[in-house]
């Protein structure tokens, strides 16, 4: 059980692609990870889940406090490429209706250059 | 402990297996051997044992043929001195015979001169007429009887005629002498008229009977004729006398020789001896040699003998006993003597050896001296060495937690050499282990904390919730049954229900994240949730008064999905409202299954002024409400496969219709079990299954009692 994060620097902001697992011993690798991302005001970042096979409570709070960071520094962090089964529990905990998530990539860098 | 075992391996500490290394060591007699300090003792031993046997053998075959070779040199010196003396010996007895020859002759001349002379003054006094001649014969011839020749045996007087007329034997005077014949065959009386005619005298030597007896002795006679009477005057000396003078003289010859040949000493016992042809001794060998003559028999002289032909080479022969000897020896032809020179070969190395057995006492004594040195460099490695093996042991059996050091700790850590080097390796290994031990039992001290404090929060977690089935037992138109099974770090998962009149208020939640903070967190919301349903039983108001607490000072961003409804027991109808929890699924009595997948709102907690919506449905008798947390469809197996909503169905499905909530939560918790086999339970598993029974079930009940 792994979890791994590549950071590239994109239009507006930056793109954090994460691949793996996010369960309660992964959790610290992302929150690190996202957290580092959104220390200074502004700070956008898109988050890449095309590789993330499974999300657990745990992982769903770092997603929590991530956004709750970014509304802090009025900043923006954005969603994409949730599997099936990830975005089924995105969904079923509500947190669809408190984060900001995108289709897909693109859009979700379009969202990202959007005032 | 795997750490303790492998520093402890590293030492070299006696034993692979925990069995052996508590048994002490006790070493054997090839242990001992192969100590540094016995292969210090041998390897010194063997390099002086080695020089001295080298040494030894060197300078014995030195010494040895030295010896041999100045033995060699001394027996033909001595040979040669003694050959020397004997042939000069000899000459001298030769010149002496014939000296003594001459001597007689010059004598026997002398005297018969004188008899001539004294027969001419008697034949005078017959011519004169003093007296009658025939008077003057007989005088003559009495005085000629009563005369002898210097140095001879007696004076012999005969006529032409060959008539004995002075003889030394009274009975003989008168008789004829013709038939005693000289060298050649010649009558020696004719053969003396024959010469003394032609040349005035002769010498004869003969065979002439004995004095006394008939034997016939070499003789030789001076002979001189006095013509006026005819008369022939011989003065007869014995030739032996000549012999035995000589004889005299050689025995003087030979005892000087024996004393002389006495005072030879040689090597070995050696000995000087003279034989002659005939295999007698002329010079016996001395009483005292070291070797006995008596058993030198008549074979070894022989050899020796024949080895006198060879110069200087030397010959082995065998004594009666069995004794070799070695001898050199050289032959005088004109005494037909050989001298021997004999020594023993065993004695000749007597020097050698007695060389060897002293350089054997010297290299005993460097040997002796050598291994004490070497016992003592040894003892200074060897020692600290052995103190280091039962400090090694000691280490075995030291409680680290306790004692800091070995009680036994005069290691040679001073020591500049590579001794003090282990020693002080040694001492560090030592350290390290005592700090290994105390940090893995602070390690362990604290994994054992936390595992308390995990059992605090299971404690909290479980302590929290109504665990006493069945629970309302004067109901039987409900049945509730819920079941909490806690992973090994205990989650947050939280159940509870309680009876208000006829409504039954229930709750189902999850809290994110696992461990202490979890429980806490479980214990707020259950307990604002109780709090909140008391104020006002509907579920929407209850999870926005819940989520609006949760939410405020929340910086770890915290949230708990949750459930909460509520049962009309009369009626089967349910309000509920969701907060971001798994769907409730409905087991209907026609074994459907229904989902019931509408949310009111997010998680609570996670963001506030949220509103939550209400949502209702109905139970018919039969049916059950299964509330569960992601620990039911998040179970996974060995390979990370989720037990998943599907299986969930199937498992209802397949139970239906129930004949309690006990039961349906039992197969369920069967069926994960068996998915998961043997792989660890990684979250809470909280189910709560509520079996509606119906108003007409309490109306049975009553009149026939419980189910």
């Amino acid at each position: 059980m792994s979890l791994n994060t590549a950071t590239e620097a994109i239009e507006g902001g930056q793109l954090l692609r994460v691949l793996g697992r996010l369960d309660s011993s992964t959790a610290p690798v992302l929150e690190k990870a996202l957290l580092g991302l959104l220390e200074q005001d502004g700070a956008r970042v898109l988050v890449d889940f095309a590789a993330l096979g499974y999300v657990s409570s745990a992982g769903l709070r770092v997603v929590l406090m991530a956004a709750k960071q970014a509304r802090l520094v009025k900043g923006r962090l954005v969603l994409c490429e949730l599997q099936p089964h990830v975005a089924d529990v995105f969904e079923m905990s509500g947190f669809t209706r408190i984060l900001e998530i995108a289709e897909s990539e693109a859009a979700g860098r379009a969202r990202l250059v959007a005032p | 402990m795997s750490d303790l075992q492998t520093s402890g391996d590293s030492t070299g500490m006696v034993t692979d297996s925990p069995v052996a290394r508590r048994i002490p060591h006790v070493p054997g007699f090839v242990d001992r051997l192969q100590s540094v300090r016995a292969r210090i003792f041998v390897a010194i031993g063997a390099i002086l044992g080695l020089v001295a046997l080298v040494v030894m053998l060197y300078s014995q075959s030195a010494v040895h043929s030295t010896v041999v070779e100045a033995e060699q040199r001394a027996v033909e010196n001595v040979l040669h001195m003694a050959e020397l003396a004997i042939r000069s010996e000899y000459r001298t007895l030769l010149a002496g015979k014939v000296a003594l020859v001459q001597e007689r002759k010059r004598q026997f001349r002398e005297f018969d001169r004188v008899a001539l002379d004294t027969l001419y003054r008697f034949r005078e006094l017959a011519v004169r007429g003093v007296i009658e001649e025939s008077q003057a014969q007989t005088t003559a011839l009495e005085w000629l009887a009563s005369v002898r020749p210097v140095g001879g045996e007696y004076l012999m007087v005969f006529d032409r005629a060959g008539r004995a007329l002075v003889y030394p034997e009274r009975v003989e005077v008168g008789s004829l002498l013709h038939h005693y014949t000289d060298f050649k065959g010649r009558s020696v009386v004719d053969a003396a008229w024959d010469e003394v005619d032609r040349y005035g005298e002769t010498y004869l030597v003969y065979h002439w009977k004995a004095v006394g007896s008939d034997d016939l002795v070499p003789r030789y006679g001076h002979f001189v004729a006095f013509d006026p009477w005819d008369w022939m005057l011989a003065a007869v000396g014995d030739v032996d006398e000549v012999q035995r003078e000589a004889d005299a003289r050689l025995e003087r010859f030979r005892e000087e020789l024996a004393h002389s040949l006495a005072q030879v000493e040689m090597a070995g016992g050696g000995f000087v001896f003279v034989f002659d042809g005939d295999g007698e001794f002329v010079v016996r060998p001395p009483a005292g040699a070291a070797v006995d003559a008596g058993v030198i028999d008549a074979q070894g002289l022989r050899d020796i003998r024949a080895s006198a032909v060879r110069e200087g080479e030397a010959v082995r022969f065998h004594t009666t006993d069995g004794r070799m000897l070695q001898a050199w020896a050289t032959y005088v032809r004109s005494l037909d003597w050989y001298v021997a020179a004999v020594v023993a070969p065993q004695a000749m190395a007597a020097p050698a050896v007695e060389l060897a057995w002293r350089q054997a006492a010297v290299f005993a004594g460097g040997l002796l001296l050598g291994l004490l040195l070497a016992w003592l460099v040894a003892s200074g490695i060897a020692g600290p060495l052995a103190h280091l093996g039962r400090h090694a042991r000691a280490l075995s059996e030291t409680d680290f937690s306790r004692r800091a050091r070995v009680a036994d700790s005069g290691l040679p850590l001073q020591r500049r050499d590579e001794v003090g080097e282990l020693a002080r390796a040694f001492a560090f290994m030592e350290d390290e282990l005592h700090r290994n031990v105390h940090r893995l039992m602070a390690v362990t001290g604290e994994r054992e904390r936390i595992e308390g404090e995990l059992g605090v929060a299971r404690d909290i977690q479980l302590g929290l919730l109504p665990k006493v089935f069945p629970a309302f037992p004067e109901r039987p138109d409900i049945d509730v049954y819920a079941t909490l099974v806690s992973a090994r770090e205990v989650g947050g998962d939280l159940y509870d229900f309680h009876l208000v009149g006829d409504e039954l208020h229930f709750t189902i939640g999850d809290v994110a994240g696992k461990g202490v903070p979890a429980a806490l967190f479980m214990a707020i919301t259950k307990t604002l949730i109780k709090s909140a349903s008391d104020d006002d039983g509907d579920p929407a108001r209850v999870l926005y008064q819940v989520n609006e607490n949760l939410a405020r000072d929340n910086p770890n961003a915290m949230f708990v999905t949750a459930i909460n409804g509520v049962l009309d027991c009369r009626s089967g109808r349910i309000r509920y409202a969701n907060g971001g929890h798994n769907p409730p699924l409905v087991l209907r009595g026609d074994a459907t299954v229904e989902t019931l997948r509408a949310i009111s709102g997010p998680a609570l907690g996670a963001i506030d002024q949220v509103e939550f919506d209400a949502f209702e449905t109905r139970l018919e008798p039969g049916d059950v409400l299964l509330l569960y947390t992601d620990g039911v469809t998040e179970a996974m197996d060995d390979e990370h496969v989720l037990f998943g909503e599907m299986r969930l169905l199937e498992t209802l499905q397949a139970c239906m219709p129930a004949r309690d909530a006990a039961t349906v939560i039992d197969a369920v918790m069967d069926a994960v079990r068996a998915h998961a086999g043997d792989a660890e339970q990684s979250d809470d598993i909280t189910m709560l299954a509520l079996h509606f029974r119906g108003p007409e079930a309490a109306r049975v009940a009553g009149t026939g009692g419980t189910e």
